[in-house]
């Protein structure tokens, strides 16, 4: 087929673990975006009632037609990429993974005669182990098989693709998602031998958050995760530097306290006297290493550890900074100061706001990475957030797919090129 | 005034209900058909025209969601051998967008009513034609007298959606004339306001245009040259 053909059928895929991204190049600037989850429902449901013919996993805007209110909803509801890597021999996540794909590649499929199937671009965590790619190419296969909507497929890794769509050949990508963080080197290509991942993300602050709502005397609110979830969004903070901030929030206990609405419901959560903790959830991100953590892993609260999966180490305790900085030193010396003068944040937990009046002892994610690394040694290094974080993987396939050539086949050894299945 | 027990909203509510029910028993007289039988329990309405009867079942606009619809077409399915043909009625906020599929597959009708109208968006499967076409022959007079009846009822239908459609055609002038009067009043107010409005990038790419991301993206060039890097095609 054509380069042209190619250019103008290009389908950009970005299997998040909240979001599934997906669309082509036709759309312009965003995307269309569906939650990256697949309900299996009961047979006896009343849609599948309905429709007379069970349909093994629904996903998409169809799902909470078929939701019921049961003790068991959270095994029949799998997001398949909670932790970014998906168990080879989970069928119900690789279920999930082909009917998202197949809605999508549906979705879009024109009527126009001439059509011969997309170029796919997928997107896949950095730490990805090479059965998840294999995989996801049989999944493209076996659609284009029946369907005949996919000429080729590629999969590159999400931070390649942030720091593709920020026009940005050489730097170093931070993706802190919810059950872990990865530190990807980019010059040109990712530079694979010195990627480092922390088996700490989002879920972590929830964690932390957790705690804190036990010991504020909301331990029944501390179960339920959305409210978790939705206390940590509104109330953490990234202290500037932790013990100067502790002492701030003890002296001024009325600048941080804090009154949480959840909203739909009439819960209120007061945090008064010890509005300081909340500069605890923040730095847990960062750096969990502070003594005051030790009271919290002492009374049952799980210390993140070093865990092996796939073929990647995560490394629990090591602080942020530190990670960025070992990542960046396993790269040749030459690169280095590029490297530390492009380093972009990704990922929703970056996302802390510094409330007015607090200036002084809280800071956001950017400049909490320069301080810590400024700690280390490193005065000069440039630390941007991505823009737009929900659509750049997105974009940044979409541009893999537009400029890769046509002719360029898939590679096992460099892991990129055009995998065609006809 | 005395109000009932609960402040007047079971009076509020019941004469909502009751009007709902009218529209559709009026739409259904028009095409000829009686209202036999109305069980509130379920908000069921049977009627009939002699020879077909028909089920509709009717949602009220303070207990719909889509879940719902879908359980009152799963329940008229289970009905639909007893009738003719089987309807759901569902306030139009919520039927616009449904999925319809459910509906052509099963031959379950779909009627949207509003404060103005009432619309059959899905006519419904007739179950009993192939059993009228089974049917013993009758004795002519019947026929003919039969035929003579159909042709007036045909024409009475037609007249009664001509009527309809210029209802119809009113109502929606209507609604058109509050629109523009609202965004004229809108306008008013914009005009009033001290501050200086700044217009939002234009997110949609015009036809041939690339995306901004493209655009100037050194990553092209790089990415171009990708198969000659390695060795080539």
């Amino acid at each position: 087929m054509s380069e042209a053909y190619k250019r103008s059928h290009v389908m950009g895929m970005d299997y998040g673990t909240s979001f599934f991204k997906y669309g082509p190049i036709s759309l312009g600037e965003t995307p269309e975006l569906t939650e990256n989850r697949g309900y299996f429902p009961d047979k006896d449901a009343i849609m599948t009632r309905i429709m007379g013919e069970g349909k093994e996993v629904v996903v998409g805007k169809d799902i909470p037609l078929y939701l019921e209110a049961r003790e068991d909803l959270a095994s029949r509801l799998v997001y398949p990429f909670r932790n970014g890597v998906i168990d080879k021999n989970d069928t119900r996540a690789w279920q999930v993974v082909e009917e998202v794909s197949r809605m999508a590649l549906r979705e879009f499929t024109p009527k126009e005669e001439g059509f011969n199937g997309f170029y796919v671009v997928a997107s896949l965590s950095a730490v990805a182990p090479r059965y998840m790619y294999e995989k996801l190419f049989d999944i493209y296969r076996r659609i284009d098989s029946e369907e005949h909507n996919v000429a080729a497929a590629t999969i590159i890794p999400q931070p390649l693709a942030v720091a593709i769509s920020h026009k940005v050949p050489t730097s170093v990508v931070v993706e802190s998602g919810h059950g872990n963080t990865q530190i990807t080197p980019i010059s040109r290509y990712p530079v694979r031998t010195a990627i480092i991942a922390l088996n700490r993300g989002g879920g972590d602050a929830n964690s932390i958050t957790a705690e804190i709502l036990k010991d504020s005397g909301y331990g029944d609110l501390a179960k339920e995760e959305t409210v978790v979830r939705q206390v940590k969004e509104q109330v953490g903070l990234v202290p500037r530097r932790l013990e100067e901030a502790i002492r701030f929030g003890k002296e001024n206990p009325d600048k941080l306290a804090s009154v949480i609405n959840i909203p739909g419901t009439r819960l209120r959560i007061t945090l008064e006297d010890n509005g300081w903790l909340r500069f605890l959830i923040g730095e847990y991100v960062f750096n969990p290493n502070h003594e005051v953590f030790q009271s919290y892993f002492a009374r049952g609260m799980p210390r993140p550890g070093d865990v092996k999966v796939g073929d990647t180490f995560f490394l629990g305790m090591v602080d942020m900074a530190e990670a960025i900085v070992q990542s960046i030193e396993k790269c040749p010396v030459e690169l280095q100061p590029y490297l530390y003068r492009q380093i972009i944040l990704s990922g929703g937990n970056f996302e802390w706001k510094v409330p007015p009046g607090l200036e002084d002892a809280c800071v956001n994610s950017v400049d909490k990475i320069k301080i810590m690394l400024g700690e280390k040694g490193v005065s000069e290094a440039g630390v941007v957030m991505a823009s737009s974080p929900k659509y750049s993987v997105w974009r940044g396939c979409i541009v893999y797919g537009y400029a890769v050539p046509e002719g360029f086949r898939w590679s096992w050894e460099r892991m990129e090129g055009w995998m065609k299945f006809r | 005034m005395e109000l009932g027990k609960n402040g007047g909203m079971d009076e509020v509510q019941m004469s909502f209900s009751k009007r709902v029910v009218q529209r559709v028993e009026k739409y259904f007289s028009k095409n000829g058909f009686q209202t036999i039988e109305y069980a509130e329990e379920n908000s069921e309405l049977v009627f009939s025209n002699g020879r077909q009867e028909v089920l509709v079942k009717i949602l009220f606009e303070e207990e719909a969601d889509r879940v719902i619809l879908y359980e009152a077409l799963a329940s008229v399915i289970e009905k639909a051998d007893e009738y003719s043909m089987v309807y759901v009625a569902a306030p139009r906020i919520l039927g616009e967008d449904v999925e319809t599929a459910s509906f052509l597959k099963k031959g379950v009708g779909l009627i949207l009513y509003d404060d103005y109208s009432v619309e059959e968006r899905l006519p419904a499967e007739n179950r009993l034609k192939k059993d009228l076409i089974r049917q013993v022959q009758k004795p002519v007079e019947t026929q003919s007298l039969e035929r003579s009846l159909m042709r007036i009822e045909s024409m009475i239908r037609e007249l009664s959606e001509r009527v309809d459609s210029l209802e119809k055609a009113y109502f929606s002038l209507l609604r058109e004339v509050r629109d523009l009067r609202r965004t004229l009043e809108g306008k008013t107010m914009a005009v009033e306001e001290p501050v200086r409005k700044t217009f939002p990038p234009k997110e949609q790419t015009e036809a041939g245009e690339l995306p901004s991301f493209l655009k100037d993206n050194p990553w092209v060039e790089i990415l171009s040259k990708r198969s000659e890097e390695n060795g080539g095609v």
